[in-house]
């Protein structure tokens, strides 16, 4: 019978079928698994988590498929093990950059500097991360760009993950006239961020005059928020404080300069003329 | 106001007002308070009826937190191996629920009180809470109704040393509410076993017979291997 045809070493044709569809089928069914896994554990377990119990089914029960069918095909594993030496070696020095890769990925599970979902900045990219994968990290760019990023480039690199803690402060300069009530400005904006849920009570909001700089007292503003809704506060606070110091008739003003000049003739009292320039331009009306 | 309500419902009360209308099919469900105005429209030709219960307090402006951190307005001592029990007020958050069947589905969740946020502990491993601030009684204080409500609190210092208690944080995967009418009441106890460390828990039963047990919606829907108690490493 055809199927009894002997091809190589021991192995007959019929051997190889069962051998390869135990290969194809066992690597479906090892997908299966794994998207199943995943989906059970989506409500269970955060993501990363999920994703990473995910990974590691996939590879253990893919290694066990291949342990299972490899020898069917005539592949003695544990003559490999034994001749792996020097092949071994021949990979490696062919693969070093692949299997550099592979360890940092490990490394990178294991250690878990960044997590599936964090907004990071890796060597300057940032970017919410996609997925780690056993060789590579995909990125997805602020402006949705997909980006890959070799894992060992991503280990070795000086990674910033903005979510990482559960809270974040953020700070706002604002600057007043000279003329204007700093102690007010300074009630006012606090009554503002202590009105604003998402404003930390713990650590405190820390508003001071920072500088009396060139065209403005200075006001610092720093503010604690959770790190899931800080981009959100801070874009919406900030208006809110300067609309909060304008009611009050605190202005925030245009640079400025003052312009002192001597005696301009003979028949003048000798008294100085100074002129203050500010940005502000008045509308004459006229 | 807590209760279960059959259609058509209406509640106008505190400046709340609260309305369903049954239209064939379809309901409609308006609720209004301050400026802000929730309608839902509902399919469902089986609902007679809407829940509405105070619920854990840690879900409004947003979900963000599983923690409710009241601070003392007081500080208060204890003395070595000692117990007491005081009484705190904490912030109200009210459920709308769509009772169909025996199955309940949230519908609308407000609160009429002011909203705050507090990291207990540090940025890098402490915990997001809702804060809340309350004197402290040694009875059960009178409190503005759909606004606050009563927690009894049995604090015990098993350490043999005085410890100062400032605050107390509790986690709203294991709270217990009850109701009566508009009041509502929660039981817990905070053990001190050394200084700076504590753990909270809540009490299953109610104050008294009358009262009826609050809906939950902060179920335990992760593996959660941890205990029903909430660790407060960061200090009191």
């Amino acid at each position: 019978m055809i199927l009894n045809r002997i091809l190589y070493s021991d192995v007959t044709l019929l051997d190889l079928l069962i051998g390869i569809l135990i290969i194809i089928f066992g690597v479906i069914f090892t997908k299966v698994i794994s998207l199943y896994i995943k989906r059970l554990l989506r409500d269970q377990v955060k993501r990363e988590n999920s994703e990473l119990i995910s990974k590691v089914s996939y590879y253990c029960l893919l290694v066990v498929v291949f342990m299972a069918g490899l020898p069917i095909l005539g592949v003695n594993l544990s003559g490999l093990l034994v001749a792996g030496g020097i092949i071994g070696i021949a990979l490696g020095f062919a693969s070093q950059s692949i299997v550099s890769n592979l360890i940092s990925g490990i490394f990178l599970l294991v250690e878990r500097p960044i997590k599936i979902g964090n907004p990071v900045s890796i060597e300057g990219t940032t970017g919410i991360v996609e997925d780690i994968h056993i060789i590579s990290t995909t990125l997805r760019t602020f402006d949705g760009l997909y980006l890959r990023m070799p894992n060992q480039k991503v280990f070795t690199a000086n990674i910033t993950n903005f979510t990482a803690n559960v809270a974040r402060r953020f700070e706002y300069t604002i600057g007043i006239r000279y003329m204007d009530d700093a102690e007010l400005a300074i009630s006012t904006m606090r009554s503002v961020i202590d009105a604003e849920p998402m404003a930390l009570k713990n650590p405190e909001p820390l508003i001071f005059v920072s500088e009396l700089a060139e065209s403005s007292v200075n006001i610092l503003v720093r503010v604690w928020a959770p790190v899931p809704e800080w981009y959100a506060l801070y874009t919406k606070l900030l208006w809110k404080l300067k609309t909060a110091i304008e009611a009050q008739g605190i202005e925030i003003p245009f640079p400025q300069r003052v312009l002192w000049s001597g005696k301009q003739s003979p028949d003048q009292s000798g008294e100085d003329q100074v002129v203050r320039m500010t940005g502000h331009h008045e509308s004459s009306g006229k | 106001m807590f209760g279960q309500l059959n259609f058509p419902a209406l509640i106008d009360q505190n400046g709340l007002l609260i309305k369903t209308t049954r239209n064939n099919d379809t309901v409609l469900y308006h609720r209004k308070l301050s400026d802000k105005t929730v309608e839902k429209m509902i399919g469902s030709d089986k609902s007679s009826s809407i829940i509405i219960n105070p619920v854990e307090p840690i879900n409004t402006p947003k979900p963000i937190c599983n923690h409710l951190l009241i601070e003392f307005e007081m500080p208060l001592v204890m003395a070595p191996e000692s117990k007491i029990t005081i009484y705190l007020t904490f912030p109200l958050e009210i459920g709308v629920f769509l009772n169909d069947d025996n199955d309940t589905w949230m519908i609308d969740l407000f609160s009429m009180g002011p909203q705050k946020y507090t990291l207990y502990g540090e940025p890098t491993g402490g915990t997001i809470c809702k804060y809340w601030s309350s004197q402290v009684y040694t009875n059960p204080p009178e409190v503005s109704p759909f606004l606050e409500g009563v927690m009894e609190l049995d604090i015990v210092n098993s350490a043999n040393e005085h410890v100062e208690v400032t605050r107390a944080v509790f986690s709203g995967y294991h709270m217990k509410l009850f109701y009566s009418g508009d009041k509502v009441y929660m039981k817990s106890i905070l053990t001190i076993s050394e200084r700076g460390v504590a753990e909270t828990k809540f009490e299953k039963k109610p104050a008294s017979a009358e009262m009826k047990k609050s809906l939950e919606i902060f179920r335990v829907s992760k593996i959660n291997l941890s205990s029903s108690a909430y660790i407060m490493e960061f200090g009191l």
